[in-house]
């Protein structure tokens, strides 16, 4: 067995160097590998080494080396009896253990050598077993990844009534296994890296090859790879990082924890991104009109699908400018408002103290509170913020006479719009922006409400992502995708993917797809 | 010249925005009294071939702004000097239409608000539009030329369907035709029509460059059809008489709209008829200033201009006039005269004349 290092190192011409390097291979005493193992780790109390004395004649020192918790339990154990305990019966003398066990274990699944200490520690990181033996140039490596894993469960944001239950968990190979599973074709393919120094948090990009627009798959890969940072830990720092405009309050990368969206989503020629530790995939190129649309009305019948959407659009309107067109009205526009309807606001503000734009942000400001401590409290505790809410806010004001009780309609339309709209990022978004409508509105009525609208749409038009205009296919204009935005068509007539995400491939359903009615077997009978 | 581009369908509706801006809210040839409707049909005539002229000097250097056709034509010294002229005079209607805006705002939705601030606050949202690049005023452009046609639709129907609009007042019918001609030339010619010639500064950024021209001319005609339209609604809605001496027609007509109590106080359409249509026609006017400038001074982008200029836009629209009568008084007597048929009529009929002769030297001498 020395001969045979010895002769492997002549044969690299490796030096040995007593400092210890990351590139270095590795020794070929034990415990010297093992405290090496050890001190590197800083004596980590997860760490387990176990000493076995494998082989019966001569004994010979073997140590498993892996952490407690990342580990397979059942799978190492298994790893370990077929490798190592095996019945020495065919071992003869002539073999030498190392070269025995080696054969017999590389014959598994999932088993490589490393011989390089950078290696080793990636390996052992990943949740992988190692096997060192004493004299032995390289350690023995089995896959034995497992521990704890949250089961897929059904989606806590993106719900639907009709459509698959299934959402992302924070396993990557779970995810991608998921995705994999609705799209059975060997075009789908996936590219991995790790990003982050620290984390070395695994990150894969998916594309349908042959469909995607290859210059933006490149791009996507290229953007991740720059990424130089300690560590993701969810996907909102890679979107931070991928994103073409920072300064921008608008999302410019689309997020999911459902797979059907993905998978919706590769098939219209995008380029999806998963992550390892997160439920949050990414998507790209986005559009602003994704962010209004909801999975399930791809599932639903078409005229009722189209009748969704338009409310949805309703929805976030409301939601974006409720307040500032409520404002803007009653502060300077009250002869714009028909002559019954102004009288009974104008009865209802008597005796309220402060300016309709005060009241507004009062109660706007009163309820990101709620809403931000519904999220926050424990809990036991949640009740209490409800009632607390409910009665202060919605009763006690109202009867103190400090704001209007139509200002709280307002609100509170405003504020369940805000929930209904379908992407959580885009509610957050509206949540910023109603703010700023809010203030233009109350300063200078109609017309700044529809100035701060002109340079909110402009703004809108000068974003990208991954070089596709935000607000496409309305400006620019495509005629040919209009079939899917107000409003949706039937699925025979949603033919061709749309240009959004420049597909290679356009042609989604072959021409002569129309449904047709059944025909009778009685008229088929000849007789 | 910025690398960007423009589509004919983004073309068609600036052209369209640009044209009703303004023209839909003020009293347009009303000289004529209740037959302004065929005053502008009638500019509209002249006016198409203007606008071939304007396509004829593109198609002779269809890379080139204005700016550069001038320093082809006339020489480097002259033509940088006219191309200066032309910056002052996009800039100087610019301030016009901004006044016009200001004061009618002033005069019928904000009376307590500061025109000052009103006229701030636009410079300052289309200096942020502008600056963006002419790709995202396009796109802005088509989506609010949506909402603004659909607004203009609504509420002509609305008066139609309301009753309030009666037939005899534009009756008779081309009374006098020498008073129409007589409100159809200069004025009506001139403003809308003739002030197309900002175009000539975006022409170069359309792409494909397949028909310029026949988009160019479709859409003026069709807004031609637009304005006569409306101004014939509010001529039979309210009167020649009331609309002539009115200052923002379109809003006294749109008051009118009162369907079974259900449907009134619609005047918010007017409203915003008003910003959009006046946003965009300045901001296409700032906007040709600027690239024109850029152009003149070999700056790379006109980003650096956009604040000077806007703060020269903010002062010089204050200054212009002591008061509204003052400033429409210009408006309607010196401007056409001095300033709109030259620069609009005189110079491009010289350009083309002088493009015509060195072309054919040109085919002559090689």
């Amino acid at each position: 067995m020395r001969k045979k290092r010895s002769a492997r190192k002549g044969s690299k011409s490796l030096p040995k160097q007593l400092q210890y390097r990351d590139q270095d291979r590795l020794f070929s005493s034990l415990e010297e590998n093992l405290s090496k193992i050890q001190q590197e780790m800083g004596h980590s109390s997860d760490l387990v080494i176990r000493r076995i004395e494998a082989g019966t004649d001569p004994k010979h020192s073997v140590a498993l080396v892996q952490i407690e918790g990342l580990v397979d339990d059942r799978r190492a154990d298994e790893f370990l009896t077929k490798s190592i305990m095996v019945d020495s019966a065919p071992m003869d003398v002539e073999t030498p253990f190392y070269d025995f066990v080696k054969e017999n274990a590389l014959s598994m699944s999932n088993v490589q050598l490393v011989s390089r200490w950078e290696e080793l520690f990636h390996a052992l990181l990943d949740g992988k077993t190692l096997v060192l033996g004493e004299g032995w140039p390289e350690a023995l490596c089995a896959d034995t990844a497992g521990g704890d894993k949250r089961p897929v469960t059904e989606p806590a944001l993106q719900t639907v009534i009709r459509g698959p239950r299934d959402s992302f968990t924070e396993t990557l190979s779970t995810n991608l296994a998921l995705v994999r599973r609705r799209i059975k074709s060997s075009k789908l393919w996936v590219q991995s890296q790790q990003v982050g120094k620290m984390t070395r948090t695994e990150v894969a990009v998916l594309h349908l090859e042959g469909i995607a627009d290859p210059d933006t798959v490149k791009e996507v890969i290229r953007k991740i790879r720059q990424i130089n940072i300690d560590g993701v830990l969810e996907s909102g720092y890679l979107e931070g990082f991928i994103q073409d405009k920072t300064r921008t309050p608008f999302p410019t990368v689309y997020n999911t924890e459902r797979p059907d969206v993905i998978a919706g989503g590769l098939l219209e020629g995008r380029v999806a991104i998963l992550m390892d530790n997160t439920p949050v995939a990414l998507i790209v190129p986005t559009t602003f009109f994704q962010f209004l649309t909801s999975v399930e009305e791809y599932y639903q019948r078409w005229d009722i699908a189209t009748a969704t959407r338009i409310l949805r659009f309703l929805i976030f309107t409301i939601s974006l400018m409720g307040p500032s067109i409520y404002v803007a009205f009653k502060a300077f526009h009250p002869t714009l408002i028909p002559t019954e309807l102004m009288v009974n606001l104008m009865a209802q503000r008597e005796g309220v103290p402060f300016p309709a734009i005060v009241e507004a942000f009062l109660m706007e400001i009163t309820f990101e509170i709620l809403r931000e401590a519904g999220i926050r409290t424990p809990r036991p505790l949640s009740t209490a913020v409800t009632i607390v809410g409910a009665i202060i806010i919605g009763e006690t004001a109202i009867r103190a006479g400090l704001v209007t009780p139509s200002m709280v309609i307002v609100v509170s339309i405003t504020a369940i719009a805000s929930f209904a709209t379908p992407s959580y990022s885009l509610a957050n978004s509206a949540r910023l922006i109603r703010f700023g409508l809010m203030l233009s509105a109350g300063l200078f009525g109609l017309l700044g409400l529809t100035l701060a609208l002109i340079v909110l749409v402009a703004h809108m038009n000068s974003l990208r992502s991954f070089g596709t205009p935000y607000l496409i296919p309305v400006a620019p204009f495509v005629p040919r995708d209009q079939k899917d935005l107000f409003i949706r068509m039937p699925w025979e007539a949603l033919s061709t993917r749309p240009r959004t995400a420049r597909p290679l491939d356009d042609q989604r359903i072959p021409e002569g797809q129309d449904p047709e009615p059944t025909r009778d077997p009685k008229e088929d009978d000849p007789s | 010249m910025e690398r960007e581009s423009i589509s004919p369908f983004q073309l068609f509706l600036l052209v369209m925005l640009f044209e009703l801006g303004s023209a839909v809210v003020v009293p347009l040839g009303l000289d004529a009294k209740q037959d302004a409707w065929i005053a502008i049909l009638l500019a509209l005539v002249p006016a198409v071939g203007l606008i071939w002229l304007y396509s004829f000097l593109h198609r002779r250097y269809p890379n080139r702004t204005l700016i550069g056709t001038l320093q082809t034509l006339l020489g480097k010294p002259t033509g940088w000097t006219v191309g200066l002229l032309y910056v002052t005079y996009f800039m100087y209607i610019a301030t016009r239409v901004l006044r016009d805006f200001a004061e009618l705002l002033d005069a019928s939705f904000f009376p307590q608000t500061p025109m000052m601030i009103e006229t701030v606050l636009m410079v300052f949202s289309i200096a942020y539009v502008v600056s963006l690049g002419i790709d995202v005023i396009a796109k802005t452009g088509q989506i609010f030329a949506c909402l603004y046609l659909l607004s203009l639709l609504v509420a002509v129907l609305l008066l139609l369907f309301s009753g309030a609009v009666e037939m005899e007042s534009l009756q008779p019918v081309a009374e006098d035709w020498k008073r129409i001609f007589e409100a159809a030339f200069p004025v009506v010619y001139t403003f809308p029509f003739g002030e197309m010639i900002v175009f000539t500064m975006l022409f170069p950024y359309v792409r494909p460059k397949s028909n310029v021209m026949g988009t160019a001319i479709g859409a003026m005609v069709l807004s031609g059809l637009v304005i006569s339209l409306v101004v014939a609604t509010e001529i039979a809605a309210l009167g020649a008489n009331i609309v002539s001496r009115g200052s923002f027609p379109l809003l006294t007509t749109i008051a009118k709209v009162n369907i079974a109590d259900f449907i009134q106080r619609v005047e918010v359409l007017a409203l915003l008829i008003l910003i959009v249509g006046l946003f965009f026609k300045i901001a296409l006017f700032f906007y040709a200033a600027l690239i024109g400038a850029a152009e003149l001074f070999r700056r790379k982008s006109h980003q650096p201009l956009v604040l000077p200029f806007s703060i020269i836009l903010i002062l010089l629209s204050m200054m212009i006039a002591g008061n509204l009568p003052e400033h429409i008084q210009e408006g309607l007597k010196a401007v056409p005269w001095y300033l709109h048929l030259p620069m609009q009529t005189g110079l491009p009929v010289l350009l083309s004349i002088i493009a015509l002769i060195r072309g054919r030297s040109r085919k002559a001498g090689v």
